[in-house]
């Protein structure tokens, strides 16, 4: 089950992260055509430079507190602050969603209490580290102070239009989803490249799906989808120290849940023994594929 | 010369005059579907309802009158065993269609409903919102395969409605005609071999279905508390459960407040209460047990039969019906009370267990494709249209496009199911593994 926050989170931080990637074509169309506001760009800051007077109204009062950009700076997790928040948000959304898990009765067995006292402790360690930010509470809120970090970057016009998209599956938020995944490989954050599979990017992404179907051999959606959230996992690893990966990160807990012999291993151990060696080619196949795109 | 001229001029303006009513004739009736378009702005949607109703009903009219000449009456009881069963398996795959027709659209969408009479147009709305990027419009062969579908289940539930003394009400529901098949094969005697262990084995199916259905309410047990304190009960310790789940763990801390705890227990406490006071019938439910070990061995020595149907009842029925390939491998759970707790392992779950493949999500996805090839191992019929799986996963969508991608790959149109799915359906990686499937399945089974 796709969840709405993580979608939030995602989308916002997608908007974000395009807003510094994509608009390399109306930067050098500004730079031809008018200088002077580039000019002014540099002197002035981002937000001044801001042309929608909307925007401006906007974000006069979308002033980032001082105390969460001096929590930001700790750089736990990446010296960008949009990085650092969206992460924290994940991370934080995760320890939500495996609280939840705890909660069901139908299974606990010793090892599985063992982990999940673990993966409560690594959550409690975010909360201390991250108190005004895990403080913030509601959904809105959290997303609230997203957006203001978001709106001080240079293209917050740009990110603006990713807003407008959420939770729509038409073709422009489509085409925006698969931009984005390019991008979050590009940002090498493993909580935001693990969540590559929880994208809504739905099965009308038509290129994007024909490209998956050719390289594994298959006009089957539902399996290539399957393969492609294990490829995203897998291709976190390599990231912020492999604490996607770990035994008490939020995947291999809900693999602990599902499969006993599956607590206490990483992704990687875990993929090796649980899948038949045929299952990892394909999802070897997508890691390459995704490593592809963030060239 | 003049005359003539006024002549040949005359004809001219006639004919431009003739051509030119012709032409507003034309406009002014062009072809129905524009006039039915103009109609429907001007009316309300009832009364779009209503002319569709109709031209349905005048439609089957004439259908009905086109078979004057073939009365339909009584000719149920003339056909085989084989033949009705073979009836029955049109019915079901008519269910989608008997729920969209008729007034069985409850549970549908206001916008469903308006458009339900309009079927052919109704199911390219579906393929196009559906088609999961491959395919954009609904193929000329997959309009007409579900439009021959229409007139065949049309077909089907008016001969089953003559054949049979119903109510209007049960004539209503959408398995009408499959009960109804169903009921006139109980009373029917087969003659070949394999329509009469067909007949056994659906007969089996069924009563190892009811003996589940018998242990799980002997094995939930009764509650020795009074009907309204278990209920108050049940309500206090749903509320507890809801709260628990809505709480806000992460930056409160929640979990860790004597608040979540306190409610924790008190969670636990009326759960543990509950269990306390419930009595199992011990007796009965070895008994029950004991029927059902009998059954699963009943339905598993029919997996081992040369009729690929006969094997397809004894599987489905192991598995108990659960009809979903994405759910599949799982221990049909009785009950949650882990004292008592009985589990019922189902077919597929023991395959998978033998296969060596680990992951069920995995292993779901190989499964049916295994048991299809294995059929047509068996000899079934693996061309399009004769195969039933072809079928659906060509145009037949089996729960109206619910959580399913059957019935959007046009490609299973036109080839045989083996080619289908080793060319197109599934890797190469997986044809790997599907073919351990596949051995098991002739090792085990294949005589």
């Amino acid at each position: 089950m796709r969840n709405k926050t993580t979608i939030a989170v995602l989308i916002l931080f997608i908007g974000c992260l395009l807003a510094s990637y994509l608009p390399i074509k109306s930067r050098t169309h500004k730079a031809t055509n008018n200088e002077h506001s580039i000019n002014q760009k540099k002197t002035q800051g981002p937000i001044k430079n801001l042309k929608s007077k909307k925007l401006k109204k906007k974000t006069k009062a979308l002033q980032v507190p001082e105390d969460i950009i001096q929590e930001l700076s700790q750089q736990k997790y990446s010296s960008e602050p949009l990085l650092e928040v969206a992460t924290v948000t994940l991370l934080l959304e995760d320890c939500k969603k495996g609280s939840s898990v705890n909660l069901s009765r139908q299974k606990s067995s010793e090892i599985f209490e063992e982990m999940i006292i673990k993966y409560q402790n690594n959550c409690q360690d975010i909360l201390n580290n991250y108190p005004i930010i895990s403080n913030l509470g509601s959904k809105n809120e959290s997303e609230m102070m997203m957006l203001k970090i978001a709106m001080q970057s240079d293209y917050a016009e740009f990110f603006e239009k990713g807003m407008a998209l959420q939770f729509q599956s038409d073709e422009v938020t489509q085409n925006f989803l698969i931009d984005a995944i390019k991008l979050i490989t590009r940002s090498k954050s493993a909580s935001l490249i693990v969540k590559i599979g929880e994208l809504p990017l739905s099965l009308e992404s038509q290129p994007y799906f024909n490209q998956l179907f050719e390289i594994l051999g298959t006009i089957n959606p539902v399996y290539t989808k399957h393969i492609l959230t294990q490829a995203s996992v897998l291709l976190s690893c390599q990231y912020n120290k492999g604490m996607t990966c770990s035994p008490i990160s939020t995947y291999m807990l809900k693999q602990c849940f599902e499969y006993e012999e599956a607590c206490g291993l990483d992704v990687q151990t875990w993929f090796q023994t649980h899948n038949t060696p045929a299952h990892n080619r394909d999802i070897a196949k997508l890691v390459d594929f995704l490593e592809s795109q963030a060239q | 010369m003049t005359k003539k001229l006024t002549l040949i001029f005359l004809v001219i303006i006639a004919v431009i005059i003739w051509m030119l009513l012709q032409k507003n004739q034309e406009k002014s009736n062009p072809v129905q579907i524009v006039s039915q378009q103009n109609q429907q702005i001007t009316e309300t949607p009832e009364q779009q309802t209503k002319a569709k109703i109709k031209t349905l009903e005048t439609e089957v009219a004439n259908h009905m009158a086109e078979d004057i000449s073939q009365p339909i009456e009584n000719t149920l009881k003339e056909l085989t065993y084989m033949q009705l069963y073979e009836k029955s398996l049109v019915a079901k795959d008519c269910f989608g269609f008997y729920l969209l027709s008729e007034n069985n659209s409850y549970g549908l969408s206001d916008e469903t409903k308006k458009n339900e009479i309009d079927y052919i147009q109704d199911y390219k709305n579906k393929i196009e919102r559906n088609s999961k990027g491959r395919q954009n419009h609904a193929t000329e062969q997959q309009i007409q395969s579900y439009q021959d579908h229409t007139v065949q289940c049309t077909d089907l539930k008016t001969e089953i409605e003559s054949n049979t003394e119903s109510s209007d009400r049960e004539k209503e529901s959408f398995s009408f005609a499959f009960e109804q098949l169903r009921l006139i094969m109980t009373a029917k005697e087969p003659i070949s071999d394999e329509g009469k262990q067909l007949k056994f084995v659906l007969k089996e199916a069924k009563a190892f279905k009811n003996t589940t259905w018998e242990l799980k309410k002997l094995n939930a047990g009764e509650s020795d508390l009074s009907k309204q304190e278990t209920n108050l009960l049940k309500q206090e310790i749903q509320n507890l459960n809801f709260k628990l789940k809505s709480s806000d763990y992460f930056g409160k801390e929640a979990k860790l407040t004597p608040e979540y705890l306190a409610l924790k227990k008190e969670f636990d406490d009326k759960q543990a209460y509950l269990d306390l006071h419930l009595i199992i019938n011990q007796q009965e439910l070895i008994h029950h047990k004991k029927i059902l070990i009998n059954s699963i061995a009943v339905l598993e020595s029919h997996l081992k039969t040369e009729y690929p149907l006969v094997f397809n009842e004894a599987f489905n029925g192991l598995n108990l019906n659960l009809n979903s390939s994405n759910r599949l491998p799982h221990f049909y759970k009785l009950d949650r009370i882990t004292k008592t707790a009985l589990q019922i392992p189902i077919i597929s779950q023991q395959i998978f267990e033998q296969s060596g493949i680990k992951d069920k999500n995995y292993f779901n996805l190989l499964l049916q494709p295994s048991l299809d090839l294995y059929q047509c191992y068996l000899g079934a019929e693996c061309t399009f249209p004769n195969n039933r799986r072809l079928t659906y996963l060509c145009y037949l969508p089996k729960h109206d496009f619910q959580e399913t991608t059957e019935g959007l790959f046009f490609e299973a149109c036109e080839m045989n199911i083996e080619d289908f799915y080793l060319q197109n359906y599934l890797t190469g990686n997986q044809v790997e593994d599907m073919n351990v499937i596949f051995n098991y399945l002739v090792n085990n089974y294949a005589k």
